[in-house]
């Protein structure tokens, strides 16, 4: 839980001043550094969906109301919490796959023991 | 081997994070846009107006900008070159998207941002002319020494805004459309201005009118499109004396008959839709001082096509409304004077086909010789990276706009074919706008006036579109120019498709400032205008063959005419008339048609409701909806079987010349259905069109006429956003008025800007429009107006000329040299 608090902090003081994908690839390092498949998912999800979800409420209390209506209403969607559960399940889908990719890179990178 | 399915789910990952980063179809690019870091999330705050970059160095001294609460900027400056650079700036940190996409569609360069399917419309832009209009215009703007500083200051305005926005700060659409603002240029502004002349006179009857010449005879356009209706309540006071000697024009002594065999046809669609101005001298007013109140109607959007400003500097003290894009106030007041405008509605815009030596369009034949065309390649950038060269042949008449392999490419695309309303094919456009003009010069004049003579010199160089302009002053005075450089025409030139071979059929010359139609200070202590006709027939010359029927002005002349004592409300309420004149001529005889034939309880109903109307199109009664559904059948019955399909062939005469038909011919032949042996009368198609309106209308609402067929429920209002982005507008306003009544409101069009004036030494004055002074969907400021406009209300301008005297947010912008 530790960890996954520090890695959202860190990507939601790093995201302003990056391209909007550096999380993916912040989340991939971390599944890279995973002991189990379990374990990407687990932080990838958590640390994607803990870090847009805070910065959605920020903007959602900070004045965002109107705004997400309306971009709720463009994508035909009806409602905010329509919205905001569209771009929470994306954090969650992305998130989780990033962390997975890491993971699995590194078995690319990693040798094998009964490599001759 | 093994290990590389490991790298399966990195790649899909990439891959699809490449997908959201890019815009599928109408869509955002989803990753990028939902991201709330970068993508939409990121504008929360945007419309914050501490965001504003104080430091700007380019400013000579520093300038105060008070924002009030309704967002109106009151700037402070002391000097031009600073006035105009704010107002770019802070136009652009409210507009930005606005004004550069309505330059992008004017020039022909939305292909860039959406893609080939706007190549067609694109390539109609440039070969209507917008980009060479705007670029012979924006020559004559750089050439002017008093307003090519005023221009550059504005342009490094809005482009300091631009370079001040990080990325992730582009304005909303821009992240929708995925796209990135480029540095603005005077040509920019220039093309605004050709958006709006476009707007205003970008249409024309000749191909519908030849056509009809050639199948029914002339004598039936004249009958049908009269030039002076029936009904006409001009301008300019009947009874003025035109005591002047008009420039001789070489006429040909036949007109030409064209055989327009070829082409499309999409003329303007029959709204009433309009604006209106008038004055009202001091002797008419309580307050002692003269009144102006304007209210120009136009397609209604988000965001608005207006943004209020009050612009302060040693040389000017002026309020009212800018367009996002120009400099300058476009209506409103100052110290002194005050003035407001309504479209003037003459052709200046004329089709003339061309005798061409062979299928290369090198040559053609005008004044007896042989001429060549100038060809111009315009280039199309497609986003995706692909460009297009579009060859476009210039005769010194103008553009051919439709050839043949452009009309192949381009007919079927509905966007087109709502633009043009009409087309010509292998003929010359010549259109006013096409020239090099300097109307920026009219605004700078107008804004910095002090008296009516120096507002007559600013009209002197107002070229396109021509307008009415109605003026009060500060000294009683009240006036109204029909303005613009219009050409001046012999009787029905430009009327049908003109001959390109012969040099009489040109435009010969333009009407001289003092000949325009003017009035000032007309005995009766008033003017006014609504779109109608300028003069009566003895105007010695010709304008137009169409202006809007004198519906709206008549009604307005009424009660103007019973005030004695006029104030500031009492104008305000005439701008929100409902009231149909049509339908107060008319109902009493259609009635009686009706009285005798009624079959069921639900048209007993529907007779007694009309029966007791009192022709107010107001939005809660259902009234309104059960007159203009008979009339809209009324004009199928009697037009149908004679010309068609409206827009289709031909267009179908206008309201007036109903009820010039209704009131003294009820027996006219063209109510007589064709394909029957009977010989029908008005009254026979009215009460058909009774029947259908009644059966139709229950169909669609039910049986609750009261509550279900009311006018507000019929017509209401959508304000669109510009870009038609869903979600960005407000939709089923319930609003009361519509087409040719004083409170001209559509379905997507209606008045723009309420206004009324005050010309006292302290100026009272109010406006509303609607829409909001934020162009951020997000901001409260982007629509806040929208209510109060639909429920007539109008807001106090606060003018004055010491910032102390305005209470809202003081920002305060450069530190001075």
């Amino acid at each position: 839980m530790k960890r996954i608090l520090i890695i959202s902090l860190i990507c939601f003081f790093l995201l302003p001043f990056t391209v909007w994908w550096m999380i993916w690839i912040v989340l991939s390092g971390c599944g890279w550094f995973a002991n189990t498949y379990k374990e990407a998912l687990k932080i990838g999800i958590a640390a994607a969906s803990l870090t847009w979800g805070i910065k959605i409420g920020i903007g959602y209390f900070s004045g965002g109301s109107i705004l997400i209506q309306r971009v709720a209403d463009m994508f035909g969607l009806g409602s905010s919490i329509g919205l905001i559960i569209v771009t929470l399940i994306l954090a969650v889908l992305l998130g989780g796959l990033s962390a997975l990719s890491g993971y699995q890179l590194r078995k690319v990178f990693r040798h094998s023991p009964f490599t001759p | 081997m093994t290990k590389l399915r490991y790298l399966i789910l990195p790649i899909v990952t990439t891959l699809l994070i490449g997908v959201l980063n890019t815009r599928l179809g109408t869509l955002p690019p989803l990753g990028k846009f939902l991201d709330p870091f970068h993508g939409y999330l990121a504008l929360v705050g945007s419309d914050d107006l501490n965001r504003l970059q104080m430091d700007i160095s380019q400013l000579e001294a520093p300038v105060t900008v008070i924002f009030d609460s309704l967002r109106i900027p009151h700037i402070f400056a002391e000097n031009d070159h600073d006035l105009y650079f704010v107002q770019g700036y802070i136009m652009a940190s409210e507009r930005l998207w606005q004004m550069e996409f309505q330059t992008h569609a004017a020039g022909g360069r939305l292909s860039e941002i959406v893609g080939e399917k706007a190549l067609g419309y694109d390539r109609f832009q440039r070969r209507v002319g917008m980009k060479f209009g705007a670029e012979n215009s924006l020559n004559a703007i750089m050439k002017d020494q008093l307003l090519s500083p005023m221009a550059n200051a504005f342009t490094k305005g809005i482009s300091t805004y631009i370079t001040s926005l990080p990325n992730n700060q582009f304005p909303l659409e821009y992240k929708i459309l995925d796209y990135a603002p480029e540095p603005w240029t005077p040509l920019k502004t220039s093309l605004l201005l050709k958006y709006m002349a476009w707007m205003l006179t970008g249409r024309n009857t000749e191909l519908t009118y030849t056509r009809m010449w050639n199948e029914m005879g002339q004598d039936v356009v004249e009958e049908l499109f009269p030039i002076y209706p029936w009904f006409v309540d001009p301008i300019i006071p009947p009874g003025t004396k035109y005591d002047f000697e008009p420039l001789p024009l070489d006429q040909p002594p036949n007109l030409y008959q064209s055989k327009a065999d070829r082409g499309n046809i999409i003329t303007q669609e029959h709204e009433g839709i309009g604006s209106n101005n008038w004055v009202v001298s001091g002797s008419r007013t309580n307050s002692g001082n003269a009144i102006l109140a304007n209210d120009p109607h136009l397609g209604l959007n988000l965001p608005s096509i207006w943004y209020a400003m009050h612009l302060v500097s040693p040389n000017q003290n002026v309020m009212g409304v800018s367009l996002p894009g120009a400099p300058g106030i476009i209506t409103g007041f100052n110290d002194h004077i005050s003035w407001g405008v309504t479209n003037g509605y003459d052709d200046v815009m004329d089709w003339y086909d061309i005798q061409f030596k062979d299928s290369t369009m090198t040559e053609y034949f005008h004044d007896n010789k042989w001429k060549p065309t100038r060809k111009v390649v315009e280039k199309f950038k497609i986003r995706g990276g692909m460009t297009f060269n579009d060859t476009i042949t210039f005769t010194h008449h103008g553009p051919i706009v439709w050839d043949t392999p452009y009309q192949t490419l381009s007919l079927g695309e509905k966007s087109i074919r709502n633009s043009i309303r009409q087309v010509s094919t292998g003929r010359a456009l010549r259109w006013l706008a096409h020239d090099e003009s300097n109307e920026l010069r009219t605004f700078y004049l107008l804004n910095t006036a002090k008296n009516y003579d120096d507002f007559v010199h600013a009209l002197e160089f107002f070229n396109c579109p021509g307008q009415n302009f109605a003026y009060a002053d500060v000294e009683g005075n009240i006036a109204l120019w029909h303005a613009g450089n219009n050409p001046a025409k012999w009787e029905k030139q430009g009327m049908f498709i003109s001959d390109g071979t012969d040099p009489r059929y040109d435009w010969q010359a333009v009407v001289p400032h003092d000949q325009k139609p003017h009035v000032k200070n007309p005995k009766r202590g008033y003017i006014g205008s609504a779109n109608q006709h300028p003069t009566t027939s003895d105007y010695p010359y010709f304008l137009s063959e169409f202006y809007w029927a004198s519906f709206r002005w008549n009604q307005i002349h009424t009660r103007l005419d019973t005030l004695h004592s006029a104030s500031i409300n009492d104008m305000l309420d005439i701008q929100l008339d409902n009231r149909s004149v049509f339908a107060e001529k008319t109902m009493p005889i259609i009635l009686r048609t009706w009285k005798d034939h009624l079959k069921n309880d639900l048209e007993r109903q529907t007779f007694t409701i009309l029966s007791d109307w009192d022709y107010e199109m107001d939005g809660h009664s259902p009234a309104p909806t059960m007159y203009r559904y008979w009339y809209a059948q009324l004009e199928v019955l009697t037009w149908e079987d004679d010309l068609g399909k409206d827009n289709d062939k031909f267009i179908w005469p206008y309201r007036d010349k109903m009820m010039e038909l209704i009131l003294t011919n009820p027996e006219s032949h063209w109510f007589d259905n064709k394909s029957t042996t009977q010989i029908e009368t008005f009254s026979h198609l009215s009460r058909k069109a009774f029947h259908t309106m009644v059966s139709e209308l229950q169909k669609i609402y039910g049986d609750d006429i009261s509550t279900d067929w009311i006018w507000a429920k019929h017509q209401g209002t959508d304000i669109n956003h510009v870009a038609n982005i869903p979600g960005m507008g407000v939709r089923g306003l319930p609003t009361s008025g519509g087409s040719d009544i004083p409170n001209a409101m559509g379905t997507t069009f209606g008045p723009s800007w309420r206004f009324v004036v005050d010309m006292g030494e302290t100026k009272s004055a109010y406006g509303i429009y609607p829409g909001g002074q934020s162009g951020f969907p997000g901001s409260k400021y982007y629509d806040n107006m929208v209510d109060d406009w639909v429920n007539g209300v109008a807001y106090p301008l606060s003018f004055p000329d010491n910032p102390a005297e305005i209470s809202g947010e003081t920002i305060i912008l450069g530190n001075g040299k």
